[in-house]
């Protein structure tokens, strides 16, 4: 009994000695929901936090949500010039009364400038430090972070961090969105043979971006050249590609959508195709990927590699502007071979950028790499040399499933 | 090579096999092996436990060779279970006295030294007067001096309880008789119609009536003449009819008293045991022995509804304050002639009837000598509620879960009493004990057989999820705000951080504040009188509800977390299991609040470290689970009623199947034997 009663109170002892050392309220906690990096002005950098006003957020006890719509109001931006990222962190203590906590943060923006002198360096502690969250996204905005974050307010949100996700979940139903979080981009920065791909944004452009109505493709735009009116500041659209940590090139839509479905994220989308036999017209097509596309590589003669791409998809018919009817299965090839030129252009054009940028962010190294036995062999047939001048074959394969609610098409009288 | 040095070894290290005494005594592995029983008798330094079990085997014997043939009224029961305590009690005060002499001698004077002088001579007259029980003095043929004791006994000048009845039996000459009862338990009618007016106005006509038949008025005389010589044996007897009694007071007893319960007593003890119990006692001048008489007639509730475990489908009756109405509740469910009811008198200083039922073909008889044992073994002062048996007869007392199933459906101790488990029912009490009582009988309700399995296994799986809610709700909410706010969705964050803004408390003394009102109202809602019940619910809702919000004192969310703790509490359908949950809950919400989910992790490793190591009359607490036994279809989740073949594997019963596979017999295209078959 004695010893029973010892035991007990000696782990009970050994519980407290703990001495709630982590007991924190989270209303003594400033919650930061963004991070922006800029180059600094008047030191490394200036890092700007986007924090959270919780009672804006909850309604304050119980009451209506203080924000009235705007969405602003509902956080604050503090900017900072430091040396480094988490040398803000100790900063901001000295602003903001509440301790200061990242582990709430949704995105970690780059301005554009700073992308392209490279932020391989910035991202060290948050891969080390517990509080960052790889599924955090790191977000490339045309002009300054701190202008992006100040002016990003939502407008169907109260919280911003909430703005912030949703945005980025665009990528389950959108190809404009690249899907690499945080963690894929640390991943692919560390890997030979891949390159990541971050998320662009921009605020508003307000000038016009084109000179004429020419038809263009929904996907040739991207954050920074949306023609449009209305809406949030915040656009994101097209991605940033990255080579060893620096920011080397833009990829439109289009080459985002080819991106992801090479690395079989992407879900679905909707395109337009020119119809073959009525200029002027479109065609509108579901596109879903049916398999991941095949890759095969082949080490060539020259030692260059030779890659043949098998891309496979399926999709829905949805509108067909000129009436002609595709839908009996004699027609159905001509639609068919419609999409898949229109998609080889696209996954063409997105081959050649690649190529030109030198950054692999289709990810051919990996399937390249199973060729070699050791990886110090891989590592000194150093692919990302080799790769502009690679040979790439690509060939794509569309059918047709379903026509949608109209099985055959009657042209308007 | 070295193959002797095996046999050497296994030559060296042979131990002789023990049989296990049995399964059901619990910590019977911790206990050093015992020789067997020879040496048990000679070690001098007896244990309590071995002279316990020595003195039942006795008295057992005794009451086997008394060949009282099996006869099940209460009386006869009563008063061999009487027979039982008093050699029990004689042995255990010699026990004592050894002990006691020890303990006196190293403490020197008792306690109470100047009452007992002040009042000596009354310590003095109360401990004749218990001599004359424990001794078990034997009744006087002389009716006088019976009445004189029995004024003694029940201090009758001033206890104006205990009646003292002088008749004469209406028989030529009269017969001087007394019958002695307790006023308020027995029914008067009883008394009147088939006690007093047969004795008193009816045994002469049974005279007249033989006489008619021929018999000679001198030969009815031969009954009275047992008043003179009360030996006297059958043989004397010329007539045919009056052969068959032994003699007057036999024939008192055969053919004059129309009572259906009759017995006899021949000490005080069995007269005033049975007086109490509401029996009268019938004396006849110049007879060592009473007529015990069944006039049991106190008041008692009516068979209700259950008012604890209520169900929806199943019987709507709950046992009583009544033994005998209780044992019948079971019996009217069991037809089967194997269910046994045995009684045993439980307590020292005011014994309680007590019964023990379980199925004599399916019980495990270690489980039921392990019952009684503990049983006849409590030397209780107060034992007349069930709680405080099982106090006494719960293996671990310190630990916090409930070893006991406690339960006031018949119905559930029917199907335990199948399952092969074992009842206590304690007269004036409406629950009834059921053991051995494991975790996963705790949270079981009879409802789950009685509705259809998916159903069943629904709501037990929703009873769990209450059980956890209950235990870890508010130490998930302390841990995860105020450690691992990571973890909370942020919309969810801003919306706790914003209903806290305001509230001065740290997260930890909100919830303890609010663990602690709601405690309250619960308490409260127990205790309160009913004609201002209605006011606890206006209160209590406004503690727990608006008022605490709007003032600043609790975060919203915090009520939404007492509210689902307070359901998934109320969804245990135990009391006294629930009863550990509630205190247990305070625990860790103290280990969250030292290190969060660490602690809580902590908390429920040792919780459950502990809860292994609890048995219930020999059985795991955990048993079906750990240890690993074999699992039926009802441990956890239900299955169909048809799949439950067999019974529970850790009580090990008698009969191991419930039901021959094909439980379904019209399954068998038309051959529907599989039921019949047993």
């Amino acid at each position: 009994m004695k010893r029973v009663f010892s035991v007990v109170l000696l782990l009970a002892t050994v519980m407290m000695l703990g001495g709630c050392y982590d007991y924190s309220e989270p209303d003594e906690k400033a919650w930061i929901l963004a991070l922006g990096l800029d180059k600094g002005r008047q030191n490394v950098l200036t890092v700007t936090a986007v924090i959270a006003i919780p009672k804006a957020i909850a309604g304050g006890g119980g009451g209506e949500p203080a924000a009235g719509g705007a969405g602003g109001g509902t956080f604050f931006i503090v900017s900072m010039e430091t040396p480094t990222l988490l040398s803000f962190l100790e900063l901001l203590d000295t602003v903001v009364d509440r301790r200061a906590d990242m582990s709430q943060t949704k995105w970690l923006v780059c301005s554009r400038e700073l992308a392209e002198e490279g932020i391989g360096r910035y991202f060290g502690p948050v891969t080390r430090f517990y509080q960052f969250r790889r599924s955090a996204h790191v977000v490339i905005c045309e002009g300054r972070a701190e202008d992006f974050l100040e002016q990003g307010k939502p407008i169907l949100e109260d919280n911003v961090g909430k703005y912030y996700e949703l945005l980025m979940r665009g990528w389950r139903y959108t190809e404009f969105i690249p899907f690499d979080t945080f963690h894929f981009l640390h991943l692919k920065s560390n890997t030979i043979g891949v390159a990541p791909v971050a998320p662009l944004a921009a605020l508003n452009r307000k000038e016009p971006v084109y000179d004429d109505n020419t038809p263009k493709p929904k996907g040739a735009y991207q954050a920074g050249r949306l023609p449009r009116r209305g809406g949030g500041e915040i656009e994101v659209m097209g991605g940033a590609a990255f080579k060893a940590g620096r920011m080397v090139g833009t990829l439109d839509a289009d080459q985002v959508g080819v991106q992801k479905m090479f690395f079989g994220n992407l879900k679905r989308t909707i395109m337009d195709v020119p119809d073959p036999e009525h200029p002027g017209f479109f065609i509108i097509v579901d596109v879903k990927p049916r398999y991941n596309p095949r890759v095969d590589v082949r080490i060539g003669e020259d030692d260059l590699p030779e890659i043949s791409v098998e891309v496979g998809l399926e999709g829905t018919i949805m509108s067909i502007q000129s009436g002609e009817e595709y839908e009996t299965p004699d027609r159905l090839p001509v639609l068919e071979q419609a999409v898949e030129r229109a998609y080889l252009e696209d996954i063409n054009k997105t081959v050649a950028k690649s190529q030109a940028l030198g950054a692999d962010f289709l990810g051919l190294g990996l399937h390249a790499k199973k060729l070699f036995l050791t990886w110090p062999q891989w590592v000194a047939y150093d692919w990302d040399t080799k790769y502009p001048d690679a040979t790439i074959n690509v060939s794509v394969d569309y059918r047709v499933r379903r026509v949608g609610l109209i099985h055959e098409t009657v042209p308007l009288k | 090579m070295f193959s002797w040095l095996k046999t050497l070894s296994k030559f060296i290290m042979y131990q002789k096999p023990q049989p296990a005494p049995s399964v059901f005594e619990s910590g019977i592995e911790d206990r050093p092996l015992e020789e067997g029983e020879k040496s048990k008798a000679k070690s001098k330094a007896k244990s309590k436990a071995k002279s316990k079990s020595k003195a039942k085997s006795k008295s057992k014997s005794k009451s086997k060779a008394g060949g009282n043939g099996g006869s099940d009224t209460d009386s006869n029961d009563s008063g061999q279970g009487n027979q039982d305590q008093h050699q029990l009690r004689d042995s255990e005060q010699n026990n004592r006295k050894n002990g006691s002499r020890k303990r006196n001698s190293r403490r020197g004077k008792p306690r109470n030294a100047a009452i007992q002088k002040k009042y000596s001579d009354k310590v003095a007259e109360n401990q004749d007067i218990d001599q004359i029980l424990n001794q078990k003095v034997e009744l006087s043929y002389r009716l006088e001096e019976n009445k004189q004791v029995l004024e003694k006994l029940f201090r009758v000048p001033e206890n104006k309880d205990a009646v003292f009845r002088s008749l004469s039996i209406g028989t030529e000459p009269p017969a001087q008789a007394m019958l002695v009862f307790i006023d308020g338990i027995t029914n008067a009618q009883v008394q009147n119609l088939a006690v007093l007016q047969p004795l008193m106005l009816l045994s002469g006509a049974r005279d007249i009536r033989q006489n008619r038949k021929g018999d000679t008025p001198a030969e009815a005389g031969v009954f009275l003449q047992g008043q003179e010589c009360p030996r006297l044996g059958p043989g004397n007897g010329e007539n045919k009819e009056t052969a068959v009694y032994k003699d007057f007071f036999d024939r008192v007893k055969q053919a004059v008293l129309p009572n259906n319960q009759v017995a006899e007593g021949r000490t005080y003890d069995q007269v005033v045991y049975d007086v109490l119990n509401g029996n009268s006692a019938l004396f006849i001048e110049g007879y060592n022995q009473a007529l015990l008489l069944e006039t049991k007639g106190w008041h008692f509730r009516s068979v209700s509804p259950p008012q604890v475990e209520a169900v929806i489908r199943g019987p709507q009756e709950a046992f009583t304050e009544m033994l005998r109405v209780n044992t019948s509740l079971v019996r009217k469910i069991i037809h089967r002639s194997s269910l046994v009811t045995e009684f045993i008198k439980v307590g020292y200083n005011a014994p309680m009837q007590c019964a023990v039922m379980y199925v004599a073909d399916l019980a495990n008889p270690d489980l039921v000598k392990e019952v009684k044992r503990r049983l006849e073994s409590i030397r209780a002062d107060q034992t007349y509620e069930t709680g405080l048996a099982e106090q006494m007869i719960e293996d671990n007392p310190l630990h916090m879960v409930p070893q006991v199933l406690t339960t006031e459906r018949p119905d559930r101790v029917a199907a335990s009493l199948l399952d092969g488990k074992v009842a206590v029912l304690m007269d004036g009490n409406p629950f009834v004990m059921i053991m051995p009582c494991t975790f996963f009988n705790l949270m079981q309700s009879p409802e789950d057989a009685y509705v259809r399995w998916p159903f069943g296994a629904f709501m037990r799986l929703i009873r769990y999820a209450g059980l956890f809610l209950a235990l870890l709700l508010p130490a998930h909410y302390v841990a995860i705000v105020a450690y691992h706010q990571e973890f909370i969705p942020t919309d969810l964050l801003m919306a706790i951080t914003g209903a806290r803004e305001k509230v001065p408390f740290p997260s930890i003394v909100e919830v303890l504040i609010m663990e602690a009102a709601f405690e309250l109202i619960r308490e409260a809602g127990v205790r309160i009188p009913g004609t201002i019940g209605t006011t606890l619910g206006i209160v209590g809702a406004l503690i727990l509800g608006q008022a605490a919000v709007a003032a600043n004192i609790v975060s919203p969310i915090l009520i939404i977390v007492v509210a689902v703790t307070a359901l998934g509490s109320f969804a245990i359908p135990n009391y006294s299991f629930s009863l550990s949950i509630r205190l247990l809950r305070f625990v860790y919400i103290l280990f969250a609040s030292l290190s969060g989910l660490l602690g809580i992790l902590v908390g429920v490793f040792i919780h459950v470290g502990v809860m292994s190591t609890v048995k219930s009359f020999g059985v795991p607490f955990l048993a079906p689970a750990a240890p690993v036994t074999r699992k039926g279809r009802d441990y956890f989740m239900r299955g169909p009623v048809w799949q439950q073949e067999t019974r529970p594997d850790y009580l090990d019963p008698l009969k191991t199947k419930r039901q021959p596979q094909f439980s379904r017999g019209w399954l068998n295209d038309g051959d529907d034997k599989g039921g019949a078959e047993r």
